[in-house]
C-alpha cells in the first residue's frame, strides 16, 4: 500500500498543463508570425520540445506530428511570405508530415524529410518522384540547393505541366528565401537558382575533355542547335537558342589552374541553366550523362542517398 | 668566251635588265595606288612558269614573297569571305602564302583546303568533297555512317547487357557460396552422396560466375572503346551534315560549290578590275 498524496498528484498535473500551454504557445506563434527570425527560433524550439515530458496528460492521436511536419509548415510560412504566390498546406489522410502546394505548380507536393546526416538536417522532396529541392539545417544554419535532383525535377511531368513562367516564379520564391537566409547568418548556397546571377555557374570538375564537348556538339546538332566556338574567349563554346545563348567557357584560376563554367546569356535575364534544362531535352540528357564532370558545383557533401 | 660573242649577247641582256626594270617599277606603282590588279597580271604576265595555278612570285621579287603575301592576303580574303560566307580563312603557322580555309564556325569544322594568296586558288581536300557528294545523294535521314554505326550500336548493347547482368552474378555468387559455407559447417566435412553432388554442382557453377566476373573489366574497356568509335561516327555525320546544309543554302549542288571554288581566281581577278 502507498499513501495516495493528492496534491502531488495536482501538482503533476499542473506541470504538464503548462507543458502543453508551453506547446501551444509555440504553435500559435508560428502561425502568427511573418518574421523570419521569429519562426526559426519557434521552429527551434518545437523540434526540441519533447512533448514525453508530460507525465499524467497522454496524447495519442493521429495529431501528434513528427519534426519533420513542423519543419514543413514552417518553411510553407516562410515560402508563402517570399511570394506573391500562394501556397497551400495540405494534411493528406493517414500522414503525419504535412505537404505544401505550390500554386505556380498544383500538380506537385513537397514535404521536408529528415537527411540521414550525422549533422542533422533536412531535406525538402517532391513527394511523387522523391526528388530533393533543399537540405535546410536548422540548427547550423545552412540552406543549399541539391542541383543534380532539382535539373531531373524540372524534367517531371508534374512540373513541366507549368511550364517556363511557373519554373520561374519557384525560382524567385526559392532565392527570395535564401536571400533573407543569408541576411541573418546562414549559408546560402543555390547554384543556378537566381535568373540575374547566371554568369560563372561552375562546373564539378576543372577540366573537360574535348570529347564531353564533342558529345554536346552531337546531340546539339541532332536537335538542329550549333554548338560554335565562342569568339568572346579563347577557350569556350556557346549555342544560340533564340534570344539567349549557353556558353560553356573557362575562366583562369592561376598560371596552371583553370576551371570551366557554364554562363546564361539573356539580356532580358528572364531565364536560368534550369529553363534551358526543361526547354532542352537534349541539353539535359548531355548533362546528367556526364554529371560527375559538368554537373553544377553544389553542396554535394550533405545530399545522401 | 671571245670578245665578238660577249657583244653578241650584250643586246639581249640588256633587254632582259630592262624588262626587270619595267616590271619592278610597274610593280611599284601598283603597289603605291594600291591596284591589286594591275599586281596580280603583272604576277601572271612575268612569272617564269606561267602555269594556271602560279603559286611564287616572279623571281626578281621572290625574296619579298612573306611581305607581297600579307599584303595581298587582307582582300582575297575579304572577297573569299563575302562570296562563300560560310569558309573562314585563317592564317598558318609561319606561311604568309597559305591560309587554312575551314568551313563552318562551329565546335571543331573541318578544314576544307587552303587559300594560296599569290595564285588565289583554293585546293580542297578530295576525301571531304567526295564525302559530301555522297552525303548528297542520299535520303533525307540516312548516313555514310549508318551500317558501321548499327554494328557499334549492336556491340554496345550486348556489352551493357552483359554490364548490366553483373549486380545478378554478384547476388547469384553471394549465394553460392553462403550454400556451401552451409554445407561446410552443417555436415563437418561429412557429406552424403546427394550433398557432395550438391556441392560439386555448386562449385562449378561457382567457377563459372568467378570466370565470367573476370571479364567484366575487359567488357568496361572495349565498351569505352566502342563508344569513343560511335561519337567519333556521329561527329563525323554530324559535321558533314552542317557542312552539307551551308552549301546548299548557297549552291544548288556540291558540284556548284566546287565549281565556284574552281573559278576563284578569275572571279577574284574580275572583282578587283
Amino acid at each position: 500500500m502507498t499513501k495516495y498524496d493528492v496534491q502531488e498528484y495536482s501538482n503533476q498535473l499542473e506541470k504538464d498543463l503548462n507543458l502543453f500551454e508551453q506547446w501551444h504557445t509555440l504553435i500559435e506563434n508560428l502561425i502568427d508570425t511573418e518574421s523570419l527570425e521569429v519562426i526559426l527560433d519557434i521552429l527551434k524550439k518545437i523540434v526540441l520540445f519533447d512533448l514525453h515530458q508530460s507525465k499524467m496528460v497522454r496524447i495519442d492521436t493521429p495529431k501528434w506530428f513528427p519534426a519533420t511536419h513542423w519543419v514543413t509548415v514552417a518553411f510553407a510560412q516562410i515560402a508563402r511570405n517570399a511570394s506573391l504566390n500562394d501556397i497551400e498546406i495540405i494534411l493528406p489522410q493517414a500522414q503525419r508530415v504535412a505537404e505544401i502546394h505550390f500554386s505556380e505548380w498544383p500538380n506537385a507536393s513537397f514535404r521536408f524529410v529528415k537527411a540521414p546526416l550525422d549533422a542533422g538536417g533536412y531535406y525538402l522532396e517532391e513527394t511523387a518522384q522523391e526528388l530533393r529541392v533543399v537540405y535546410w539545417d536548422i540548427f547550423d544554419n545552412r540552406f543549399y540547393l541539391d542541383t543534380e535532383q532539382f535539373s531531373k525535377l524540372v524534367q517531371t511531368e508534374a512540373i513541366q505541366l507549368g511550364g517556363v513562367a511557373a519554373l520561374a516564379v519557384f525560382q524567385q520564391r526559392l532565392t527570395n528565401i535564401a536571400k533573407q537566409l543569408s541576411e541573418i547568418g546562414y549559408d546560402s548556397v543555390l547554384p543556378g537558382m537566381d535568373n540575374t546571377d547566371q554568369d560563372q555557374l561552375l562546373m564539378r570538375q576543372k577540366e573537360l575533355l574535348p570529347d564531353v564537348l564533342d558529345s554536346l556538339f552531337v546531340k546539339a546538332a541532332e536537335q538542329q542547335f550549333i554548338l560554335k566556338k565562342m569568339k568572346s574567349a579563347d577557350n569556350g563554346v556557346e549555342i544560340n537558342i533564340g534570344e539567349v545563348a549557353i556558353q560553356l567557357a573557362q575562366s583562369t584560376l592561376s598560371e596552371h589552374q583553370t576551371e570551366w563554367y557554364y554562363k546564361v546569356v539573356d539580356e532580358n535575364k528572364d531565364i536560368t541553366i534550369y529553363t534551358l534544362f526543361q526547354q532542352l531535352p537534349f541539353f539535359y540528357k548531355w548533362y546528367q550523362t556526364h554529371i560527375n564532370v559538368v554537373g553544377l558545383r553544389d553542396k554535394r557533401e550533405v545530399f545522401v542517398d | 668566251m671571245d670578245k665578238n660573242n660577249q657583244t653578241l649577247l650584250q643586246p639581249d641582256l640588256v633587254n632582259q635588265i630592262h624588262n626587270k626594270v619595267t616590271f619592278l617599277n610597274q610593280f611599284e606603282l601598283a603597289i603605291i595606288n594600291n591596284q591589286l590588279y594591275e599586281m596580280y597580271s603583272l604576277i601572271r604576265e612575268n612569272n617564269a612558269e606561267l602555269q594556271e595555278k602560279i603559286q611564287s612570285l616572279p623571281l626578281i621579287v621572290s625574296d619579298l614573297q612573306p611581305l607581297i603575301s600579307r599584303y595581298l592576303a587582307p582582300n582575297l580574303i575579304r572577297f573569299v569571305q563575302k562570296t562563300l560566307p560560310f569558309l573562314f580563312v585563317e592564317p598558318l603557322n609561319n606561311d604568309f602564302d597559305n591560309y587554312a580555309v575551314f568551313i563552318g564556325d562551329w565546335w571543331n569544322h573541318r578544314e576544307i583546303g587552303t587559300l594560296n594568296v599569290i595564285s588565289s586558288v583554293m585546293s580542297v581536300d578530295e576525301k571531304i568533297i567526295n564525302e559530301l557528294k555522297i552525303t548528297e545523294q542520299l535520303p533525307s535521314g540516312e548516313t555514310i555512317n549508318d551500317d558501321k554505326i548499327q554494328e557499334i550500336n549492336k556491340n554496345i548493347e550486348g556489352l551493357q547487357e552483359f554490364l548490366s547482368d553483373n549486380t545478378k552474378r554478384k547476388l547469384e555468387l553471394q549465394v553460392i557460396e553462403d550454400q556451401l559455407e552451409e554445407l561446410k559447417t552443417n555436415k563437418s566435412g561429412l557429406f552424403g552422396r546427394n550433398d557432395k553432388s550438391t556441392k560439386e554442382s555448386l562449385e562449378k557453377k561457382q567457377e563459372l560466375l568467378q570466370a565470367t566476373q573476370k571479364r567484366v573489366p575487359d567488357v568496361e574497356k572495349k565498351l569505352g572503346v566502342h563508344e569513343a568509335e560511335l561519337l567519333a561516327l556521329e561527329k563525323e555525320n554530324a559535321l558533314r551534315q552542317l557542312e552539307l546544309q551551308s552549301i546548299v543554302a548557297e549552291f544548288n549542288s556540291i558540284e556548284d560549290f566546287v565549281g565556284q571554288i574552281n573559278r576563284l581566281p578569275d572571279s577574284y581577278l574580275k572583282s578587283l578590275k
